[in-house]
């Protein structure tokens, strides 16, 4: 291990020349932590839906500019959908795909004619938007136009989240 | 001017390391600096009073999803690793030589998708035993996917559901042994991985802080077709939304808020 305190910066490399800490470098640190449940209610319960919602969690620190954490969602019932991660705890810094549906066949369809496609999900991201951590809700769940019968429901479910609101060393 | 300030109490051993920009700065301001770190943001390059994100372990692993037959959709969750801690610890992982990338797994992460919108979305997580990846996968009509094997590496982080301060470090204020350097009281530890931007073409990691996915669709129409496109920064799939034409185009505009990394 070989530590050099120089010119006012520090480096440290192990004995294969690594670089192991340089305080040229940018680290990431967390200076708060958040935690938590949000029930998302049902979707498309009497209807097909297509909405953003935003869900406010807290305020965080101004110059707080990532999110890192866990979520995990649990399913107060099953309605049909692929089932969610259940216990787990999930890494949280990107979207969330919570549920999903392709329909099986479309028939009046001009590009792909006889062929299905995906026309149904929700997805949920933790984030950080004007010093304010919040979950933004993205949702389509839609039917065939052609046929109108088939509109799947997202049944209501809890994200609980531990989230740490983070940013880098200048 | 960078400066480099460590104060140590001799009959604790507890001290405080601070490297900083020192242009302009009164002494007063120097030893508020190490108090109050926050308040000297934009010049402050390391303070041992702040919480790093750190890593202990670090293991590759291979796991192999199973195929998928017409018109089939699949939720199920893997147990791809043993980390015997108790409590959940919180990872950071990314699947190695995917279509000849390195793909972080933030949030959920589709693979293996086709232009109709059906993938697999996987997602890394942590009981209190296992790392775990959570697949939700769709097949499209008259189609299949064959199994498919992911190589996986993962990191496990000081911090646990169970315990969001991580794991206390400890430690001298400063030690430099053949093969081991810490300072601070173990807040650098040598046997440590931490998260460090990396803002270079190559990036090991793109770490996301927000959104990775979003629908298209036509505004107010909830029957309109979707569209769907995943970006992490270096990575992403699109679903067309089959009702745009290429005088409409789909919109999906959005910045993914993300950074290259290294660990």
């Amino acid at each position: 291990m070989s530590v050099q305190l120089t010119n006012n910066q520090i480096l440290i490399t192990d004995a294969d020349g690594q670089l192991k800490f340089d305080t040229d470098q940018h680290m990431l640190f967390a200076p708060e932590f958040h935690a938590g449940s949000i029930t998302i209610p049902a979707r498309g319960v009497d209807a097909r839906e297509a909405i953003e919602v935003i869900h406010p969690i807290a305020d965080v620190n101004p110059l707080s500019n990532r999110v890192f954490g866990v979520f995990r969602a649990t399913v107060d019932a099953y309605w049909g959908q692929v089932e969610a991660p259940g216990l787990g705890w999930f890494a949280a810094g990107g979207t969330y795909f919570h549920n999903g549906h392709g329909n099986l066949q479309y028939t009046n369809d001009p590009y792909y004619p006889g062929s299905s496609f995906f026309e149904t999900c929700s997805l949920y991201t933790f984030r950080i938007e004007a010093g304010k951590l919040e979950l933004y809700e993205q949702v389509q769940i839609s039917g065939v136009a052609s046929t109108g019968q088939e509109v799947f429901l997202q049944s209501q479910f809890t994200l609980d989240y531990r989230i740490w609101t983070c940013r880098f060393d200048v | 001017m960078r400066r480099i300030i460590g104060e140590m109490d001799t009959a604790t051993n507890q001290g405080t390391l601070a490297v900083f920009d020192s242009t302009g700065m009164s002494q007063a301001e120097m030893d508020d600096l190490l108090v109050n770190p926050d308040a000297y943001a934009d010049r402050t390059y390391f303070h041992s009073a702040r919480n790093y994100i750190s890593f202990t372990n670090k293991v590759v692993v291979n796991v192999t999803l199973p195929s998928m037959s017409s018109a089939q959709a699949r939720g199920a969750t893997y147990n791809i690793y043993n980390h015997g801690l108790g409590q959940h610890p919180v990872v950071q992982a990314r699947l190695l030589n995917y279509d000849g990338k390195n793909i972080s797994l933030n949030g959920s992460v589709p693979i293996e998708g086709d232009a109709h919108g059906f993938a697999r979305w996987i997602a890394i997580g942590s009981d209190t035993t296992n790392i775990l990846l959570h697949e939700k996968s769709f097949c499209k009509y008259l189609a299949s996917k064959p199994a498919i094997t992911l190589q996986i590496e993962i990191l496990i982080s000081d911090l646990t559901t169970e315990n969001p301060g991580g794991i206390s470090p400890g430690g001298p204020f400063f030690l430099a042994e053949a093969d081991r350097c810490q300072m601070a009281n173990g807040k650098f530890d040598s046997d440590k991985a931490y998260i460090v931007a990396d803002d270079g073409p190559s990036p090991e990691h793109r770490f996301v802080g927000g959104v990775t996915c979003k629908i298209a669709k036509k505004p107010g129409d909830p029957l309109a077709t979707m569209g769907l496109r995943y970006d992490n920064g270096d990575y992403f799939y699109e679903k067309t939304d089959l009702e745009y034409t290429s005088t409409n185009p789909k919109q999906v505009v959005f910045n993914v808020n993300s950074r290259g990394l290294r660990v």
